[in-house]
């Protein structure tokens, strides 16, 4: 299963950021969510708006260069962070080829989707299937 | 619940907090309501807009940035110098609720900037920097230059063009790139403080008192959204169904309002036109009814370009109105307009005036050449529109409005000058439907679609659209409405997908703040918010001489289309006035009574 974003579908409203920072931080914000949506303005060209957030990658960038194996993988190939253990080096941030996962600058760690632990919050918030998890 | 307010000053450099009390945020909410409040405390009566003693008031609702259907707008509350009265002019873009998640419910900009500047917030950090190098670049150009030197993502952005520097009385504030706070002058006030642009992130975020009964609610809510008809129509064809509707209903102005219809127009300014030429839909932050439309057009020199636009005033006002029935030249007149700095609809009105004024022979003969353009002249539509901005020639008079311009064109030309206290008519005509007569002819800031959406009653419903009869309370109704969806700055297009009662919204409310209303509390703000803005523009000298309408729509009868012979007269506007009046709680002479002010608890401002 793997989060899916059809680009041509999303038409901006970012709730799926929105749900994202209120499930996982109580206030709902943009700054924290854990998918990012990004739009091509002024030029309107296409693609108008790019999607960010974990692709899991097999053989992930972001945990081979973790020092302190605060990034893992599992067993289906979820990637997963452990805040405990972050120390906030920001190499995986610099590391991620698809500028996903963030500093939390009051907390000075890293932090990614999650998949909200196998069902994401933002796939269910999209009107228009621009997200899917299949 | 508290707001928390920036307090800027210009003059002095300072940036400071204002608190509003929770008792106040209780008896106003936010937005309009509370706007009308703060602009008559915080000014004495009859100052100069355009003067630094005029202060602007940016304001959030009380749930701007949540999750809450449609909340992302902003406010932006000030003495109008379109109008001399109250305006309060909304848009969408990132400034609403990067300010709410800066931690701020809104700010106060007072005085005048010594040199040109600009706004820089950033969560505390907060700024007045220098903005000489932006002076006289188009909006566009300067929020890209701004952005580009900010270096990081995420600002919300408001910015001025050169019709703001140079004071057009009905200059747009645009934010965002491609939506204006755009009705009132709001970017002249702006302007006449050097104030050429802000920026604003926040890394914070709106805090929900109940989680998982917000969800819940909100899961009900949302699940309407999905299937509704209206969202799905806004999303392939924008306002542009609101287009269809008004052609069909014989209401679509035309030829500054001399008609009803503009059968050009079909398959071109209408949904099949847009559709034709639309590449994607957007939607503002957190809202299901993605209305704005990204078109591909291609302009006068052959050049294609893309704009989210043009939604459905501006094809109405610079289009059919000016008998215009090219979206090609619709689009390129409204990014004009956008880059320049300037409210559409405002524009529309003063050209049309113009060409009927020609139409008529009445254009001065030191103007003939600039100004003698016929209905349907694209290429003297867009250099008139350069000219207004930078108040070149007849654009001197055209700058200042549609009521100035023609008070200089004279001849009788007052009689089709379209505006209500000096604002432009919007894209309705209302012999079509006389109680839209009666709501452009009340409202506080002048001629205005959005405190009652005019076909509502008349053309969808079914209230008699031909009689004065009944109006008062109906009118009353449909504004009462809105001002706890405006104080809320909840957008009246949600309601397009996700039908939600005021009662939904105080469930809302509760949900994510602490305020608690019942219905009947919530039917009291309604009245005192239009009562205490009616208190602000009396202050200012206005009264019953000025909720008037001009003469093309009480005297001449519409002459084509399904409202053809239809037209409201002056003993049908002062029944509905008289009706209205009454049903406020306002003298004869619109006067809000000293019971009427006890009975809302509303306290008189500074002299």
């Amino acid at each position: 299963m793997k989060l899916q974003f059809n680009q041509k579908e999303c038409v901006g409203c970012e709730m799926c950021s929105l749900v994202c920072t209120l499930t996982h931080e109580g206030v709902t914000g943009l700054e924290q969510a854990r998918i990012k949506i990004a739009r091509n303005y002024p030029s309107l060209m296409d693609p108008l708006f790019k999607a960010a957030f974990c692709q899991n990658c097999a053989n992930a960038e972001c945990i081979a260069v973790c020092a302190v194996n605060a990034l893992v993988e599992d067993a289906e190939g979820i990637v997963h962070l452990d805040p405990e253990l972050c120390i906030g080096c920001g190499n995986c941030v610099e590391a991620c080829p698809f500028q996903a996962i963030w500093m939390d600058a009051k907390t000075d760690k890293a932090f990614k989707c999650d998949l909200c632990g196998g069902k994401p919050e933002c796939v269910g918030y999209c009107l228009h299937d621009a997200l899917k998890f299949e | 619940m508290k707001f928390k307010l920036l307090d800027i000053n210009l003059t002095e450099k300072t940036v400071g907090i204002m608190e509003i009390p929770a008792d106040k945020i209780r008896k106003y909410i936010g937005g309009r309501g509370l706007g009308g409040r703060l602009l008559l405390d915080l000014l004495p009566g009859n100052v100069d807009p355009l003067g630094p003693e005029n202060v602007m008031i940016w304001l959030a609702g009380p749930m701007t940035g949540s999750l809450v259907p449609g909340c992302t707008k902003h406010a932006v509350v000030t003495k109008s110098p379109q109008t001399n009265g109250f305006v309060d002019s909304y848009s969408s873009g990132g400034v609403g609720f990067q300010l709410v998640y800066a931690g701020y419910n809104g700010m106060i900009v007072r005085g005048k900037a010594q040199t040109p500047s600009y706004l820089y917030i950033r969560d505390d950090q907060v700024e007045i920097r220098d903005a000489s190098h932006l002076w006289g670049l188009d909006s566009y150009e300067a929020s890209s230059r701004l952005l580009k030197e900010l270096g990081e993502e995420g600002f919300g952005h408001a910015v001025i063009g050169p019709a703001g520097e140079n004071l057009v009385k009905f200059a747009c504030i645009n934010n965002d790139f491609y939506r204006q706070s755009a009705r009132g002058g709001v970017g002249a006030v702006m302007g006449s403080k050097n104030l050429k642009a802000l920026v604003v992130k926040g890394t914070g975020g709106v805090s929900c008192r109940d989680i998982p009964g917000f969800l819940a609610f909100n899961k009900q809510k949302l699940a309407s959204a999905k299937v509704s008809g209206g969202a799905a129509a806004h999303k392939r064809a924008g306002t542009a169904i609101t287009f269809d509707a008004t052609q069909a209903a014989g209401m679509l102005p035309t030829k500054n309002f001399q008609f009803g219809t503009f059968p050009p127009a079909a398959d071109n300014l209408d949904s099949a036109g847009v559709i034709k030429k639309a590449k994607a839909s957007v939607a503002c932050l957190g809202c299901p009814v993605p209305c704005g439309m990204i078109l591909e057009c291609t302009d006068s020199a052959g050049k294609i370009f893309r704009l989210e636009g043009p939604e459905y005033e501006t094809t109405g006002l610079l289009g059919t109105n000016l008998g215009i029935s090219s979206m090609d030249a619709v689009a390129e007149a409204n990014m004009l307009c956008d880059t320049l700095g300037m409210d559409t609809i405002a524009v529309g009105a003063v050209i049309s005036f113009l060409m009927e004024a020609n139409e008529k022979g009445m254009i001065p003969a030191e103007f003939a050449e600039q100004a003698g353009i016929n209905f349907g002249d694209i290429e003297g539509t867009l250099r008139l529109v350069k000219d207004i901005a930078y108040r070149r020639g007849i654009g001197e008079w055209a700058a200042e409005g549609v009521a100035y311009l023609a008070g200089k064109v004279g001849q009788g030309s007052e009689h089709f000058a379209m505006h209500s206290k000096g604002l432009a008519f919007p894209a309705y005509d209302p012999r079509r439907a006389f109680g839209a007569g009666l709501a452009y002819a009340v409202s506080p800031r002048g001629a205005c679609h959005r405190r009652a959406w005019p076909p509502a009653l008349e053309v969808f419903g079914d209230v008699p659209p031909y009689t004065a009869e009944g109006k008062g309370v109906a009118i009353k109704g449909l504004y009462d409405e809105r001002n706890i969806l405006h104080s809320l700055i909840a957008c009246d297009f949600q309601g397009f997908a996700v039908p939600c009662s005021l009662a939904e919204f105080a469930n809302y409310l509760r949900l994510v703040t602490d305020l608690d209303y019942s219905d009947e509390e919530l039917a009291i703000i309604a009245d005192r918010v239009e009562t205490t803005i009616r208190m602000f523009n009396v202050r200012e000298g206005l009264s019953r001489k000025d909720d008037t309408l001009p003469g093309r729509v009480l005297d001449d009868p519409m002459p084509d289309g399904p409202a053809a012979g239809q037209h409201i007269t002056q003993a049908g506007l002062d029944r509905m006035l008289d009706d209205y009046y009454l049903s406020r709680g306002w003298d004869s002479n619109g006067i809000p009574t000293k019971e009427t002010l006890a009975k809302y608890e509303i306290e008189e401002g500074q002299r």
